[in-house]
């Protein structure tokens, strides 16, 4: 019982591993997903990041941490580095 | 059963191995069939280690004694619940525990980011690999779960379990404090990918912050759970005792809380990265110095159930992470460069670097006195014992710090803040701090301990500071949503879980820090023998020893003490304390004196635990002089007769059935023996030992850990996918207005 255990982890490990292997040797070429680029990747998570960045100053802004001038420097900022960003992206494509 | 375990792990050895080398050279060729193939030895990996680890667990459920490490940890008359949770008592069941749950995290990381971090993932995959080949090769050839006694030599009954571990906690505590350790290698593996491709920007950090903070919840709660298992079981009325094993779990904890606040930053401002790769490198590298530091044996520890020769392969991992991550900040200093600058000292950036740099401090302090024995050995030849009053000239003023910094991150706004936000932020937080050192000072005498009355002023400044966030981000959501408070509480927590969550595990923090103040400095405790009927008094509390009780059992005898609590002539409290000694193993101990093996034992505390204080007794009941002599000549007397029994069934020509009838009632005796020796500490009693303490907000600690791993879970829950996507949507609808 033991073997046989054995036996057919030992296949279905040979199985999940080779997939990928095999499925290359039948089809070459790249994946579909392939062409998003790790630049594109880091500029999207620098944007997400962004917009976390304006919605804490807004957050901070209600909360009496900023004062009106001081929110209005601060978001002002932050959305002209987001512009920037969003700018990067458009020629990254 | 013990042949496909092993079978097993070497198979899961050779698929780690395949693992690593084909992500290195999936990552080095740019085949991404390869970098797939690696992936899925991880998944392939996790699969048979829960095959095997669930081998385990049916040996440890079925009394299997054939295999060594049942028979070592675990026998019949343990509860099944307590059988479950034995392998991780053992360095083999650990190991084995070790690599599961790090191959199961991982899986499940890599499945996360299979689309994403495309360069860096496969040498994150190879790391993490690595690290599991390491605790395989262990598992396979150092401390083999699966290794077996031939048929000839399987014991009929096993060592049992420590009785020190037959506790709730611990079968909760070990596989917490090893999720928290493995999940740290997960950030610790992708930042080792990104400084290899020197692709170091955010998405690292993004994508492997939620399991960092996995790794504080998960540390944090083995942590509590470990200190709450010293305060009811051990038997000292302490939670902590600065042990070295307890040490190396809260050293990598707070270097993660260091990086847990520093990655806002270079999430925000692109600024730390150094800083914030060496942090999280060096959290990785803490982990396995705890996981060597309770594995090894290298210092003296109440943990002594975890020592072990592997010391010295597990130095070799630390010295190839240390030299390796070092060598790699080196080479990549240049891309590690800031994009920016901290504007100002009054910012939230600027505290959240003093907190880190206090925090590191914390650590460096505790490392150094951890290690210190060690040290003084290497240098004088004489190992120098440090204790708690070695640490605390250090860890207080420090933790003091701490707390003022937690009070003020949250009040102050990133980038900058004027005079005037400050005054309109902290004068309510700071008049609660101040009327709440008034009413101490003039409500209690607790000026004669002025660092606790400042932990506790500066706790009450970090909650006022959370509330009026709470209350502020309330009312502004109110003013535009026109909800009712509670629901606009809770939506504004939802919106910002990881802020809110955040806050809420700052007040967790001063919950339990101004109760670990209260508790250390305002206990009073005291250490008596006392016989039936004797009483003595403690902090306004009278102690009476009303009775003493006892129980025997195949499984244990119990001796202990019934205590009635009276204050001022009112009864507060009746406490049942008692000692339970279980059966050794050892013949040497005699067919009587094994049963009444002081030093196979546990202690059942009695506690009344309140809001403002604990009244904890224990007693001490193992002194066994008085029943001595009866002892010694039962062992004698029941020797001769077993020899006697040996001898007269011999020559038998049923000698098997006969000999099993005289044994039965040779056992009946015994037992009666047994329980006779027993019953004479309450028939006959004698002084016993007690130890008697009052401590006060001890039940805060308990109390400030939940509202901690609470906020720790909002901040982790992630938001939903279409909310996050809605919220996205609005701040781009926004900059895309300013785009156009």
């Amino acid at each position: 019982m033991a073997y046989v255990v054995l036996v057919v982890l030992l296949l279905a490990v040979v199985f999940v591993v080779s997939t990928p292997l095999r499925r290359t040797a039948a089809n070459p070429g790249p994946e579909p997903d392939e062409t998003r680029s790790t630049a594109r990747l880091d500029l999207e998570a620098a944007r997400d990041a962004k917009y976390r960045e304006i919605r804490d100053a807004e957050l901070d802004h209600q909360t009496g941490k900023l004062s009106d001038a001081d929110f209005a420097a601060v978001d002002a900022g932050l959305r002209t580095e987001a512009i920037e960003i969003l700018r990067r992206l458009d020629h990254s494509e | 059963m013990g042949q496909l375990g092993r079978a097993i792990l070497l198979l899961g050895l050779c698929v780690a191995v395949y693992g690593i080398g084909a992500s290195i050279y999936g990552a080095r060729s740019g085949r991404r069939d390869w970098v797939v193939s690696g992936r899925r030895a991880m998944y392939s990996l996790s699969g048979l280690m829960i095959v095997a680890f669930v081998l385990l667990e049916i040996a440890f459920v079925r009394n299997n004694f054939a295999f060594k490490v049942v028979a070592q940890s675990s026998a019949t008359t343990i509860p099944t619940f307590y059988k479950m949770a034995a392998p991780w008592s053992s360095q083999q069941g650990s190991l084995l525990l070790w690599v599961t749950l790090l191959s199961l995290w991982s899986s499940i990381v890599l499945y996360i980011t299979r689309k994403r971090m495309r360069e860096i993932a496969p040498w994150a995959t190879a790391t993490l690999l690595g690290f599991a080949t390491f605790f395989l090769s262990l598992a396979a050839f150092a401390a083999n779960p699966f290794d077996t006694f031939s048929a000839a030599q399987t014991p009929a009954q096993g060592n049992g379990l420590d009785p020190l571990l037959m506790h709730p906690s611990m079968i909760i505590h070990p596989p917490m404090l090893y999720t928290g350790y493995t999940l740290m290698a997960i950030p610790f593996s992708f930042a080792l990918g990104a400084l290899i491709t020197g692709k170091l920007g955010s998405e690292w950090i993004r994508d492997t912050r939620r399991f960092a903070l996995a790794a504080w919840l998960a540390l944090g709660i083995g942590i509590i759970l470990g200190a709450r298992w010293s305060y009811t079981e051990l038997g000292w009325g302490g939670y902590w005792g600065w042990d070295a094993v307890e040490n190396a779990a809260l050293m990598p904890w707070l270097m993660i809380t260091a990086f847990i606040h520093s990655i806002q930053i270079q999430e925000k401002r692109g600024m730390l990265k150094v800083w914030n790769v060496s942090l999280v490198l060096l959290s990785g590298v803490l982990t396995v110095f705890g996981t060597f530091l309770v594995r090894s044996g290298f210092l003296d520890s109440i943990h002594a159930f975890g020592a072990s020769t592997l010391g010295i392969p597990f130095l070799g991992l630390l010295a190839l992470m240390l030299v390796g991550t070092v060598s790699l900040i080196i080479y990549r200093r240049e891309s590690l460069r800031s994009d920016d600058q901290i504007d100002s000292l009054l910012s939230r950036e600027a505290m959240f670097l003093f907190q880190n740099l206090v925090l590191v401090a914390l650590v460096f302090v505790i490392f150094w006195i951890t290690l210190f024995p060690k040290i003084s050995q290497l240098i004088s030849g004489t190992q120098i014992s440090v204790g708690p009053p070695a640490f605390t000239p250090f860890v207080v003023p420090l933790a003091l710090l701490l707390v003022l910094l937690t009070a003020i991150g949250p009040m102050i706004s990133w980038r900058r803040a004027t005079l005037a936000n400050l005054r309109s932020n902290f004068v309510g937080p700071v008049s609660f701090g101040l009327i709440v050192l008034i009413l101490v000072l003039i409500l209690t005498d607790a000026g004669r301990k002025p660092l606790a009355v400042a932990m506790f002023v500066l706790g009450a400044f970090v909650i006022a500071g959370v509330v009026q966030e709470l209350y502020r981000g309330t009312a502004a959501r109110r003013a535009i949503t026109k909800d009712a408070w509670p629901a606009a509480l809770v939506a504004l927590v939802r919106r910002n879980r990881r802020r809110y969550g955040g806050y809420l595990v700052h007040v967790g923090v001063a919950v339990l820090l101004i109760g670990i103040a209260a508790s250390s400095s305002f206990q009073h405790s005291r250490n008596v023998w006392l016989r039936p009927g004797q009483s003595i008094s403690l902090d306004g509390y009278i102690f009476h020893y009303v009775r003493p009780t006892e129980t025997a059992t195949s499984e244990r005898i119990s001796l202990g003490s019934i205590i009635d609590v009276t204050q001022n002539g009112r009864h507060v409290v009746t406490l049942n304390t008692y000692r339970s000694m279980y059966p050794s193993t050892n013949p040497s101990d005699g067919v009587i004196g094994r049963f009444f093996d002081s030093s196979n034992a546990d202690s059942t505390i009695g506690l009344d635990a309140g809001p403002f204080q604990d009244i904890w007794s224990v007693v001490n009941s193992s002194n066994l002089t008085p029943v001595a002599k009866d002892i010694t000549k039962g062992n004698a007397l029941f020797a001769a007769e077993y020899n006697q029994i040996l001898k007269k069934t011999a020559h038998d020509s049923n000698a098997a059935f006969n000999r099993v009838v005289a044994e039965s009632h040779f056992y009946e005796y015994r037992d009666l023996a047994v329980n006779g020796i027993a019953s004479k500490y309450v028939q006959h009693p004698w002084p016993v030992q007690f130890l008697f303490i009052v401590d006060p907000l001890v039940s805060w600690l308990w109390f400030g850990a939940i509202i901690m791993a609470f906020g720790g879970f909002v901040a982790l829950w992630p938001m939903p996918f279409a909310a996050r996507r809605r919220e996205l949507a609005l701040y781009r609808a926004r900059v895309a207005r300013d785009l156009a």
